[in-house]
């Protein structure tokens, strides 16, 4: 397969896992932080 | 004493000296820089950027001039100049050429764009809902991934298809970025036709939206089960993080990345003396030189360029897939959250920050006035900077490899 096809294509497939990665790294940080902040509690932010 | 009125008023009679192509093209530029003006004040086009661009574009084109008894020119600005003696002496003759070398040419205008756009970015929606925002915005870089083989086919290398294909992002400091990045022969028309097409969105996505997207679906209300509410020191540690992630992977596309959070933590900081000079100076400076730069550059050699018709078609191509694209993903969340979630959200994934957000909350407010999505549509739109900018950092990166 030429460049033409396989770079949008490795820039879309680790554009996705690098995006989603964030996503995890938001959650995973938005855990952490609200266990060690106690004096601002939070309610939770749900996803819809 | 007697008066050589060709020598009096040069702009004119350049006219009849240059080639008939290249003076018919400065008439037409003038009449669009005059129109430009007129559809800007109108605010049918983003005024922000267009009264500045059209003022340069006219002004540009009418004041070509004798710069020697065989040499035509203008002493606005002469981006082609490498050579530092010439710069230097340029420097001191071109008035505008102090704010394109040191601000234009190496992108720092596009920083000063980007941190005031993060001044102005409340990422809390986006820490609310960040699955749902980074699917939306994943699937709203359609345009900028489908359009570098149509570009390539069309006969543009991969630097200029990869800069052409980033206005699917619809981010005009982005597309700027990565055209000086990776065809700084193209930048001028590649950045005019994203900033174009970009105040256009406004007007063309509603048609897209209602072409793809039933009244069924539009008038559908989402249903939030709790409020949701994230603190200034989330936000403040998410950025540093965030950021240092960013650059840890793509360290050519850092500059963007440090703007952008370095705004988007001043905010959450709350220093107001910075967030004031941030925003009132920093962006709207920018955003005016911007557009004034732009309209100096549109001189007649460029759209006499070979290439700018088919950066015109690329543009539209980009920003349409990217709109289709970010309707899917509405689509495909509805479908996800068990129907509890409006598919036109969508189309704020493409990341013109927050026009696409207004676009979506206009729509569906047409559709059901008791409907209010804007958190989701604003967490939808900022992901799609971020997701941007992170196909920005591929590009440059694994293109940019590629050509050198």
């Amino acid at each position: 397969m030429s460049n033409s096809f396989l770079i949008p294509l490795e820039v879309y497939g680790l554009g996705i896992v690098i995006s989603l990665g964030i996503a995890m790294l938001i959650k995973f940080m938005m855990v952490v932080i609200k266990k060690f902040s106690k004096d601002e509690p939070e309610e939770k932010a749900e996803e819809v | 004493m007697t008066i050589n009125l060709s020598h009096l008023f040069q702009g004119i009679s350049t006219l009849f000296v240059q080639d008939p192509q290249t003076s018919i093209a400065r008439v037409l530029l003038i009449l669009l820089g005059i129109l430009l003006v007129y559809l800007g004040g109108k605010k049918i086009l983003e005024p922000l950027i267009m009264i500045p661009m059209g003022f340069g574009m006219s002004a540009v084109n009418a004041s070509v001039l004798f710069l020697s008894a065989s040499q035509l020119g203008n002493i606005f600005i002469d981006p082609l100049v490498t050579n530092t003696d010439s710069l230097m002496n340029i420097l001191q003759i071109d008035f505008l050429q102090p704010v394109y070398t040191f601000t234009f040419s190496n992108g720092l205008i596009a920083c000063l764009v980007f941190m005031g756009i993060g001044v102005i970015t409340d990422i809390g929606f986006l820490l609310a809902y960040p699955f749902t925002s980074m699917l939306i915005a994943i699937c709203a870089e359609l345009g900028s991934v489908l359009t570098f083989p149509i570009a390539t086919a069309l006969g543009l290398n991969y630097g200029e298809a990869a800069a052409v294909s980033i206005i699917g992002g619809a981010d005009g400091p982005m597309v700027l970025y990565t055209s000086l990045m990776l065809a700084k022969n193209l930048f001028v028309p590649i950045t005019i036709v994203a900033y174009l097409y970009l105040s256009l969105t406004y007007g063309g996505y509603p048609y897209l939206i209602k072409l793809l997207v039933p009244k069924k679906y539009r008038e559908h209300a989402v249903v939030t089960t709790k409020t949701t509410h994230v603190s200034s020191k989330q936000k403040l540690v998410f950025t540093v993080v965030i950021n240092t992630v960013l650059c840890l992977l793509f360290p050519v596309a850092s500059p963007l990345f440090l703007s952008f959070f370095l705004g988007i933590a001043i905010r959450e900081s709350g220093i107001q003396k910075y967030i004031k000079l941030i925003e009132e100076v920093f962006l709207y400076g920018a955003t005016f030189f911007l557009g004034l730069m732009l309209g100096v550059l549109c001189d007649a050699s460029t759209i006499l360029n070979p290439k700018i018709l088919i950066l015109l078609v690329l543009g539209m191509i980009a920003l349409l897939l990217s709109g289709v694209g970010g309707i899917l993903g509405g689509y495909l969340v509805y479908y996800i959250n068990r129907k509890n979630f409006n598919p036109v959200i969508g189309i704020a994934g493409v990341s013109c920050v927050p026009t696409t957000a207004k676009v979506a909350q206009k729509e569906i407010s047409k559709a059901n006035r008791y409907s209010f999505i804007m958190q989701y549509a604003l967490g939808a739109n900022i992901c799609g900077v971020i997701t941007t900018a992170i196909l920005t950092g591929l590009y440059v990166t694994i293109v940019g490899g590629l050509v050198k």
